[in-house]
């Protein structure tokens, strides 16, 4: 029986071709415009989601002073963590099994100098320890691989501490006049620079790799140190490329004078126990360090950037998914209602001879959902050649206050291809249920007279 | 004719040492240069040297670094002397440029006037204090301050690299010194006041007057910061001018 009706539904369908065809390009349209989105919605979610764990060091929690995230700024001593809480926290991080790596953090910033000029920088002290780790990690590089192009030298935690090894921003590194790195100019003694206003300076400024860093120190005074310029990276964003600058924490520490440090990111083996590795933190530390609290990185205080860019996107992408929906609602109901009408005194003989309003309902059903499949298979098939088009072509897109700009690339992902399917096949289904109910409910004599019409 | 003579003379005499008429007010550019020279600007012309203590209170945390000043002209060099950990680090002021040196530092770092040297003090607020040179004053009228009677200027800064976009200050119209200053944002708030004494005495040219001895300077909102520079040992002092050149920094 269910064979016959689902051949009767698809030879149905093809009576009234033109508006089948109509319909299941309306809809084959919306899904194609839906699979894009969520592709773009996805890729931008992973590609944030990595640079937010690796490339800015948030990893998936963070371990900070109570409010030190809106105090640091103005009281970083009172806002940071001190040698005490930092042996506690490194004490309650110890045999916790989903922790897979885990850095001390600080930030600081000031003027960073070529013996002629200074600009100011915000530095990041960062883990030697684990850096390379973080910064070459495989869904870091895999997601960000423009990150990395723009990366050039070796890692600070390759050379010996007494060097004073740094990493400058690009944009940083341009403003100084550095366009050499340490690798580049080796054996170069720190060139003095007796003219400033002499036009060779800039030339001079590139024989070495010399620069110092003077900063404010947390007691007041003024300090400064000499940094060797072995790494050139890009942070990715116009704001922070032009002033960001990555050294060891404890060269940092030594620059403003303290031992503390701003945080503690901790990064998980299984991201997907998230919250559960949180609580156990937060409960491991609740008694020895109760000025401390444990963030996940979904907290916006922790990465605002990601957290505001995939609001605008989420939203997008709900709108787009909205228009769908109603484009599916629409078409099928108008299609099924034209069809259902037009073909009542066929209902009222099949009623008939037999077919009750439920096998009816059924048929009508079944043409409403082969006309729904057939148009999210060729929407899906549509939507995965665009992308692999846009992804082929290599287009390179500058979105305010990306720094050297990146690369359009879509991922599809299968889960959300399937779940906007199903959404998309059960709507098709409810449209076609709403509008054919109420006339295979009529009387057979009014459906074969033509009554209802 | 010689009593003639001597009383011409007196008479010339009492009249160019008269002050001038009432209601002329003298111009602001010559009250801040004389303003100045009792803050450190053009007091010798060969050189003047001081000591300075910086103590910056912040409600419970307090800290003091004390430096030695050479000046000569619009250079000054600040070496501090205390305590051990900043011993050696020197401040450069040529003209308008400042540089930081510490010991083992490859190369100077040029830094700027408004950045904080501690507590409320700016860089620009240890050396001398040339307000004639670095802004333009305009007097907005004449106010007691206690117990004195005061032109009160408006400064505006002539250029950027200087410490404050604008001050107004109080100068007194018998001693001719700053004994208030307010200094202001680009936006006109007050972001910070001071308050000067003048216990010092410097010689030059066979005549003594006073200098400096004390500026206290408090932040605008937060009263409990307080930064007190105590000016010791004023005195006149022939620097050689490779004293004050940037390249000698690194020796």
């Amino acid at each position: 029986m269910n064979r016959t009706l689902a051949r009767l539904a698809w030879r149905n369908l093809q009576r009234n071709l033109r508006r089948s065809v109509a319909t299941g390009m309306a809809i084959a349209a919306g899904f194609t415009a839906f699979m894009i989105a969520a592709g773009y919605a996805f890729r931008v979610e992973r590609v944030l989601g990595a640079y937010t764990h690796y490339a800015l060091h948030v990893g998936h929690i963070g371990i900070y002073k109570k409010n030190a995230l809106e105090m640091f700024g103005i009281k970083p001593q009172q806002y940071s963590l001190n040698k005490d809480e930092q042996s506690k926290i490194d004490a309650a991080l110890t045999g916790l099994s989903n922790v897979d790596m885990s850095g001390r953090y600080l930030i600081g910033q000031g003027l960073a100098g070529n013996g002629c000029k200074t600009f100011p920088f915000i530095a990041t002290g960062v883990d030697l320890a684990i850096e390379s780790k973080v910064i070459n990690h495989p869904n870091l590089l895999n997601w960000n691989p423009h990150l990395t192009r723009f990366r050039q030298g070796d890692p600070i935690d390759s050379f010996p501490e007494d060097l004073g090894a740094i990493a400058i921003s690009d944009g940083l590194a341009r403003l100084l006049g550095k366009t050499n790195l340490h690798k580049d100019v080796q054996g170069n003694k720190p060139v003095i620079i007796t003219d400033c206003a002499s036009p060779d300076t800039r030339a001079l400024f590139a024989s070495d790799a010399n620069v110092q860093l003077a900063a404010g120190t947390w007691d007041g005074t003024l300090g400064a140190l000499d940094g060797e310029f072995v790494m050139r990276f890009t942070t990715g964003l116009v704001e922070t490329n032009n002033t960001a600058i990555t050294l060891p924490v404890q060269r940092l520490q030594s620059l403003l004078n303290t031992d503390h440090v701003m945080n503690y990111s901790v990064w998980l083996k299984e991201p997907l126990f998230l919250y559960q590795t949180v609580s156990e933190l937060r409960a491991r530390l609740k008694d020895t360090a109760p000025e401390v609290e444990v963030l996940p990185w979904t907290d916006e205080r922790l990465s605002p950037y990601y957290s505001g860019t995939m609001q605008f996107i989420y939203v997008m992408v709900g709108f787009i998914g909205f228009v769908l929906a109603v484009v599916v609602i629409l078409s099928i109901f108008n299609s099924a209602t034209m069809t259902v009408i037009e073909r009542s005194l066929e209902v009222g003989m099949f009623r008939s001879v037999g077919y009750n309003q439920k096998i009816m309902r059924r048929l009508f059903i079944l043409e409403g959902l082969f006309l729904t499949v057939a148009s999210v298979i060729a929407g899906a098939i549509l939507g995965l050649l665009t992308m692999w088009i846009i992804n082929r072509l290599n287009i390179t897109i500058y979105p305010p206050g990306v720094a050297g700009g990146i690369t359009l690339m879509f991922s599809p992902n299968a889960i959300i291809i399937l779940t906007g399917a199903t959404i998309v096949g059960v709507l098709g289904m409810l449209s076609t249920w709403l509008a054919v109910t109420s006339v295979v409910k009529k009387n057979i004599a009014n459906l074969v007279s033509g009554a209802t019409r | 004719m010689k009593l003639y003579t001597l009383a011409l003379s007196v008479m010339a005499s009492t009249l160019i040492a008269a002050p001038p008429p009432t209601g002329q007010e003298p111009a602001a550019l010559d009250i801040l240069k004389e303003s100045d020279r009792s803050r450190g600007s053009a007091a010798v012309t060969e050189g003047i040297s001081w000591a300075v203590d910086v103590q910056a209170k912040d409600g419970s945390t307090q800290s003091l670094i004390s430096y030695d000043l050479k000046v000569k002209g619009n250079d000054a060099l600040a070496e501090a002397t205390a305590p051990a950990r900043n011993k050696g680090e020197t401040l450069l002021f040529n003209d308008r440029n400042i540089w930081f040196f510490k010991p083992g530092l490859k190369k100077p770092v040029a830094i700027s006037p408004r950045q904080k040297l501690m507590g409320q003090a700016s860089n620009g607020d240890i050396a001398s204090t040339n307000y004639a040179r670095d802004y333009d004053g305009t007097i907005s009228g004449s106010e007691k301050v206690d117990g004195q009677d005061t032109w009160k200027l408006e400064l505006k800064a002539k250029s950027k690299n200087v410490t404050y976009d604008k001050i107004r200050y109080w100068v007194s119209k018998k001693d001719r010194l700053g004994i208030k200053a307010e200094f202001l944002t680009v936006s006109g708030d007050v972001f910070k006041r001071a308050t000067f004494e003048y216990k010092n005495k410097i010689e030059n040219g066979g005549k003594s007057f006073p200098f400096v001895s004390k500026m206290v300077i408090t932040d605008a909102v937060n009263k409990a910061s307080v930064t007190t520079l105590d000016y010791k040992r004023p005195r006149g002092e022939k620097h050689a001018d490779a004293l004050f050149n940037v390249n000698n920094l690194i020796r």
